[in-house]
């Protein structure tokens, strides 16, 4: 695995001087599905608009595939097309009068052919499950769909990283968990994806490295187990342990009762685990 | 999304003629509009007020009841140059208001009406363009055509936009309402304004992050669109000839009815 994102030293100040990102050190390798956590006003959307140069820090660096990022032109659009953030609103991504000419307007700024961007346009739909509604307006589609649209529409791209900022936020249940699994088969195919997240219960079912961010600083990083056992960060940043790691923690103050031996299971496949194990 | 239903934009999407070639629909539209124009006689803009509300209503299947709002703007302008031409018209009056000498002349009363089928009829050709064609073809048009890509860039990102902000000024609305605003007049007034105030940032706002989302995937100044509108080329010979036999029939028409007028001129 070869690191293929990395943030240096990063500090960003806004126009008025505020600190937003305050020397962040951030590492990515090929491949890898990480969470960011953190509560509302962290800075994680700022943090994100870093990684392909819509902002530019006011110190540190940028490094994707181990070259510095530069703000000319060329490796903005080099940086755009290997890096594709998905935005937490879809309105604000989508503004063409159909999807398909929404989802088509990455691959058509890469400068591709058109037969081309047709294939990586229809392809993209039918992944994230929009096949037959390629001539929609986006203002006659649902949340949700509007959310794949915008999914889509950086699937053309063909990105190495995928960038999602609270991709399950304002879905219904079955929405969300139908978002993850298919940030899940992605990221099996191969793609590198970051997302920033309050969800709690459902970062444990896919993510493999967790980083928490709170007030321009990433805290705590590792795998699920090692962050959520740390309660004393947890709780300083607003979230709190996924709910069947509740139950256990009850369980063991109350009834004495522990199961497994690596802290809380996070997710109802773990908890089923131990349990039988403990049976 | 049911603030959107009943919209024209709903309709230009949803209707048996969508899919048809957007260059027949414009052909049929402009070159009747233009030759329309032409007649002296308010026979052949009635038959073709008849003609296209057939195809509209009875071939693209838009509902009657829209079709009729659509219409009744026209309708309304139309009529009232009915009112003041008939009263203007110079010659003998045929009626007499019996007020200040005011009166209706029969050139007056000829040229009003010729106006009014005029209108319709012109309003109803275009109709078929606008009531059976979805915004994204019209602007592949704008790009056949080489409008500058300024203009086309603006209109695809307004046209967007709008109906964004139909959907947060009626969002606000609502919540102005569930919080007791516009009782009153002065609260009417004191709310409309706020609301304003409020969309404009928003708009401000909107413009800041959806210029971040775009340049997120590689916009550079300029739109690189896809364009899926349809080819002048792929016209059928069929619709060539239909089109042609129709436009030569409005001409003949034009010509055979010469100057007919409802009211013969020489009634004293």
């Amino acid at each position: 695995m070869s690191t293929i994102l990395e943030a240096k030293d990063l500090i960003y100040k806004y126009p008025d001087g505020t600190e937003a990102i305050k020397g962040i050190n951030f590492k990515v390798e090929e491949g890898q599905m990480i969470s960011i956590l953190g509560p509302n006003g962290a800075g994680k959307s700022t943090f994100f608009l870093h990684f392909n140069g819509i902002i530019e820090p006011t110190s540190g660096t940028i490094e994707i595939d181990g070259k510095t990022l530069k703000y000319d032109k060329k490796s903005l659009l080099d940086a755009r097309s290997k890096v594709g953030i998905v935005f937490q609103n879809p309105d604000d991504q989508l503004f063409a009068p159909t999807v398909f000419e929404d989802v088509a307007f990455g691959p058509m700024n890469m400068g591709l052919s058109e037969d081309e961007v047709r294939e990586r346009t229809t392809e993209a739909i039918k992944v994230v499950g929009m096949a037959g509604f390629e001539k929609k307006a986006p203002h006659h589609l649902s949340g949700g769909q509007k959310k794949r649209v915008a999914i889509a529409g950086i699937l053309a791209m063909r990105p190495r990283i995928m960038v999602l900022d609270e991709p399950t936020s304002g879905l219904d249940p079955n929405g969300a968990s139908d978002i993850m699994q298919l940030l899940y088969d992605l990221n099996e195919d191969g793609m590198t994806i970051i997302i920033s997240t309050h969800d709690v219960d459902l970062v444990p079912l896919y993510s493999d490295n967790i980083h928490i961010l709170r007030l321009g600083k990433i805290i705590k990083n590792g795998n699920c187990r090692e962050v959520f056992s740390d309660k004393e960060v947890v709780e300083k940043s607003n979230l709190r342990l996924p709910w069947i790691a509740q139950l256990f923690e009850q369980l063991e103050e109350i009834d004495k009762l522990t199961v497994g031996d690596k802290g809380y299971p996070l997710t109802v496949q773990q908890a089923v685990n131990d349990l039988m194990d403990k049976i | 999304m049911s603030i959107f239903e009943d919209t024209l934009d709903h309709y230009t999407s949803h209707n048996a003629l969508t899919n048809t070639n957007i260059y027949l629909k414009l052909l049929f539209s402009v070159i009747t509009l233009c030759i329309n124009l032409f007649s002296n006689s308010p026979i052949m803009p009635f038959t073709l007020l008849i003609i296209f509300t057939i195809i509209i209503v009875g071939i693209a299947k838009i509902p009657a009841r829209f079709y009729l709002a659509f219409m009744a703007v026209p309708f309304g302008f139309a009529l009232i140059s009915i009112i003041f031409l008939a009263f203007l018209g110079e010659g003998t009056h045929i009626w007499n208001l019996g007020l200040f000498g005011w009166g209706i002349s029969a050139e007056g009363l000829n040229r009003g009406v010729l106006v009014f089928f005029k209108v319709m009829g012109g309003v109803s050709a275009l109709g078929l363009l606008v009531l059976t064609t979805p915004a994204n073809r019209i602007f592949a048009v704008f790009h056949d055509l080489h409008v500058p890509s300024v203009i086309t860039d603006l209109s695809i990102l307004m046209y967007r936009y709008i109906f964004l902000f139909l959907d947060v000024t009626a969002t606000m609305y609502n919540s102005q309402k569930t919080r007791l605003g516009y009782r009153n007049y002065s609260s009417w007034m004191n709310c409309l304004a706020t609301l304003a105030g409020i969309v404009f940032i928003r708009t401000w706002e909107q413009g800041e992050i959806s210029y971040k989302a775009l340049a997120s995937r590689g916009y550079n100044g300029k739109l690189n669109m896809i364009r899926e509108g349809d080819k002048i080329s792929e016209l059928k010979i069929t619709q060539w000839i239909l089109f042609i036999a129709f436009e030569l029939f409005l001409i003949a028409g034009i010509i055979l009815t010469g100057s007919i007028n409802v009211v013969p001129y020489l009634i004293h």
